[in-house]
């Protein structure tokens, strides 16, 4: 399983909707419930999942799944 | 060690519900954000409100509850990030429509929703050290007019307030036993207006709405949150400062009747009780009819679990807030 994948899963998990096919250009403008309330929950989510943990700037910086993966795949 | 000797507060009487907020940012949006945060209605200052007028109606209403004689004050300090005039001190304003007399010092404190334990640490010290015998602490924010009209992250959130605390260095009443406070400079854009003093003036361009990734609408002339950030930050810098004051005081969450926190939102406040196994009875909210009231909103929970009979002699109180800064700052209380 790819890193996008094991997002995609939490993506579809947090904002409700199996039908998300996740890319590195996705963001909350592609999709409605993407809002800052689902970012936290999104952060905590992947944190829990990849057992890591987010400073308060990166949290800041999440503009798109890109973002994301910055912190994500260094590891 | 100072006592808190009595409390009183003042809200503004226009009420903004959510279903109010539906025209604006849609039904969808407000129910989501409301939802997380608790919140169903603010009270919002009206045209001609402001925190030195809160202020003014909460510490009158002190006095005549509480039997407090005005010329016995001799140190007057309001904490607030949103007074009426930069120049002078609202303080020396405050003093003269509540007819304190001449040797009163008064001064402002610069601090946001971690302004309460601040000034309690400040009005502590200067009544120990003798500078002082009688202290008002005012906390007034009125954070809604420093809002976008637009922005529905913000607006959905916050309301306004203002709290009277008198203390004395004589018991009975809430003994402040420990201060812990903190800062993280580093944090501090997270939570700004950026245009509004010397470095950035409040003119020209700085009007311009700025359209966020998430859909929200701001201008860098009104306040500007980055809500996941801050939430993050306060979702484990909070526990862990709390964790190091008990340490330090020799307390435990068990010894604690109450752990008043910060009213930032509902979803925030069950996250820091969770990580601090906190039961349920040691729990207190007061936010879903008045929101976030920035400053204000620590000692209004404080205020009103006083009014509402949760505290009695005897009881272990740790009261925490965490705000832009970012800053932190708990307080050991013990009401005797």
């Amino acid at each position: 399983m790819t890193t996008l994948d094991r997002l995609q899963t939490i993506f579809q998990d947090v904002l409700d909707d199996p039908s998300i096919q996740l890319t590195s250009e996705f963001s909350p403008a592609a999709h409605g419930d993407w809002d800052s309330v689902a970012t936290v929950r999104l952060v905590l989510s992947i944190e829990n999942e990849f057992n890591i943990r987010f400073t308060t700037d990166q949290v800041a910086s999440i503009k798109s799944v890109k973002d994301i993966l910055a912190v994500v795949e260094p590891l | 060690m100072a006592y808190i000797k009595a409390m009183a507060y003042s809200l503004p009487e226009t009420r903004l519900t959510n279903e109010d907020l539906y025209p604006r940012f849609g039904e969808k949006a407000v129910k989501s954000i409301t939802k997380m945060a608790g919140i169903t209605e603010r009270r919002v200052t009206a045209p001609g409100e402001t925190a030195l007028s809160l202020a003014t109606q909460a510490a009158l209403k002190l006095f005549e509850e509480h039997g407090c004689d005005p010329k016995s004050i001799d140190l007057l300090i309001f904490v607030s990030q949103t007074g009426d005039y930069q120049v002078p001190a609202n303080a020396c304003i405050l003093h003269e429509r509540l007819g304190l007399r001449e040797n009163c010092a008064c001064f402002d404190i610069n601090q946001g929703c971690s302004a309460f334990p601040y000034g309690l640490s400040v009005a502590n010290s200067m009544l120990e050290t003798g500078v002082a015998s009688r202290a008002l602490l005012i906390n007034a924010d009125v954070v809604t007019q420093l809002l976008y009209p637009k922005d529905r992250a913000l607006v959905t959130l916050h309301g306004d307030a203002a709290v009277a605390t008198l203390l004395d260095c004589s018991a009975p009443g809430g003994k402040l036993c420990g201060f812990h406070l903190g800062t993280d400079g580093t944090g501090w854009r997270h939570i700004q207006i950026p245009c509004c003093g010397a470095d950035r003036q409040r003119n020209g361009v700085a009007g311009e709405e700025i359209v966020t990734e998430a859909g929200s609408v701001a201008t860098n002339k009104h306040l500007q949150m980055d809500g996941p950030a801050v939430f993050h930050f306060s979702l484990y810098k909070v526990p862990e400062a709390i964790q190091q004051a008990l340490t330090k005081w020799h307390w435990t969450v068990d010894d604690c009747a109450l752990v008043l926190l910060h009213q930032a939102n509902k979803t925030m406040v069950e996250m820091i009780y969770r990580a601090l196994n906190v039961p349920a009875e040691k729990q207190f909210y007061f936010m879903e009819k008045v929101g976030n009231v920035a400053g204000a909103s620590s000692p209004l929970l404080l205020s009103q679990a006083l009014r509402q009979g949760k505290i009695k002699s005897g009881d272990k109180l740790l009261l925490a807030a965490f705000g832009n800064g970012l800053s932190w700052g708990a307080v050991a209380i013990e009401w005797t």
